[in-house]
């Protein structure tokens, strides 16, 4: 429930300050975005049962800071949450290159879901393509970030939440 | 666990339906982030503020004396403005037609923008408290950039006009051909629905022309930055607009007023 808490706190933080910096984080399209990075780094190390919903939660909040629909968000989020713990549940341990593999193969799925629904399919290529690369590029910064913060938080040893799938 | 996913999907179902049950808790949710926002914005303005106080200081001469130049020319245009405006009210006088409405504005602060990069959306600091009703027309330098689609008590959400969502009715102002000024992305706009053949011209100034309901007439949009007939096939004419300013660089928006039953909560 904590961690749940957490992950919903630091979602939120990450939004909004995307949202205030955005114009000076953005180029064209394309916004230094740490939100699918968090997304990946909960569903590594959480099972379905634990964090599906606060995922859910994430996307109601993401909705409220955007004028797509909330749906998308939620299914999109849901969606990234569900295809990493599919991977997670096959692999035993992610090495680096591969976690930043999975951020961006989930980040390419998650803003062409946005920009279909939004009906901005135009855009997935050089934007959504270009989202994708950066966010994969910046994960290991992301995740250590996140790693820091937990471990500050909460002190403990993440034990591979994939054996519990 | 499943009662809560039943919970989020009902929520989300009825947002679906459109049905606005769950308004309180947005407004609530857009205000929460809007101080935060305005919290976190207010860093990169001191920055910006710095950086165009004092660093960029060394074309100031040469601007000064552009700036004195095209106050003069602004001037006498302005001379002749008034000329003009005074023999208007006389013509409107004696042809018996109603004048323009002049609108109460609320004068507010960008505070941020939307999550998804694409989505041509600002937060604003000001919201029901101040009359800002979702429609009403955002105004920035000389002309419309957007209008208002989610108020919150204290914050507001305008989309601007260069979303890939947003339309307005617009017209030529020189020879009143009539168009719908569409988003294009970047922070520019296409005027569609112009058949070929009719006169356009690159620099041409396009205003509102009213009647969507929603912006009232005459109000600047953009100017016409380039025009292409197109392939052979198509009905219409490519013509791109170039909004009244930067959109990527708005910092405060002017909203009007429009719906006079809302003036009242101002007071």
């Amino acid at each position: 429930m904590r961690k749940a808490f957490f992950f919903l706190l630091t979602g939120y933080l990450l939004m909004v300050f995307e949202t205030a910096w955005g114009n000076e984080l953005q180029v064209g399209f394309i916004r230094l975005d740490g939100l699918l990075a968090l997304i990946v780094w909960y569903a590594l190390r959480h099972t379905v049962a634990e964090g599906f919903i606060p995922v859910c939660l994430l996307g109601l909040i993401a909705a409220s800071l955007s004028a797509l629909p909330p749906w998308i968000f939620v299914m999109d989020y849901a969606v990234v949450f569900l295809m990493v713990r599919y991977i997670q549940s096959h692999v035993l341990e992610l090495m680096m290159w591969q976690r930043m593999l999975v951020v961006m193969f989930t980040s390419l799925q998650a803003v062409t879901i946005l920009m279909i629904v939004a009906g901005d399919i135009g855009l997935v290529w050089p934007w959504g393509i270009g989202q994708s690369i950066l966010n994969g590029i910046t994960s290991p910064i992301w995740f250590f970030l996140f790693d820091r913060m937990d471990g500050f938080f909460f002190e403990s040893i993440h034990s591979d939440a994939g054996a519990k799938d | 666990m499943a009662s809560l996913a039943t919970i989020i999907f009902f929520y989300v179902g009825l947002r679906l339906g459109s049905i606005s049950l769950f308004s309180p808790i947005e407004s609530t949710l857009l205000d929460s982030s809007g101080y935060l926002q305005k919290a976190f914005s207010k860093p990169m303005n001191a920055v910006k503020g710095f950086w165009a106080s004092y660093v960029v200081l060394r074309d100031v001469k040469q601007e000064n004396a552009a700036l004195r130049e095209r106050i003069a020319n602004l001037q006498r245009q302005l001379n002749e403005y008034r000329e003009a405006l005074i023999a208007n009210a006389r013509y409107r006088q004696l042809l018996k037609i109603k004048g323009r409405n002049r609108f109460q504005s609320v004068i507010a602060n960008v505070v941020g923008v939307d999550l998804a990069p694409w989505s041509a959306t600002l937060v604003i600091d000001q919201g029901r408290s101040s009359g800002i009703r979702p429609g009403m027309p955002a105004m920035a330098g000389p002309g419309v950039i957007g209008k208002v689609i989610e108020s919150g008590l204290g914050f507001s959400r305008i989309m601007l006009v260069s979303d890939y969502n947003n339309a307005v009715a617009a017209m030529v102002q020189r020879n009143r051909v009539r168009g719908i000024l569409k988003g294009a992305g970047h922070g520019g706009c296409t005027l569609a629905y112009v058949e070929k053949g009719v006169d356009v011209e690159v620099g041409d100034r396009i205003i509102t022309s009213g009647t969507d309901g929603v912006f009232p007439k005459g109000f600047l949009l953009g100017q016409v930055s380039s025009v292409s007939q197109g392939p052979a096939a198509d009905l219409f004419q490519d013509i791109t607009v170039k909004p009244v300013m930067d959109l990527n660089r708005v910092e405060e928006v002017m909203i009007l007023l429009t719906r006079s039953d809302l003036l009242e909560t101002r007071k």
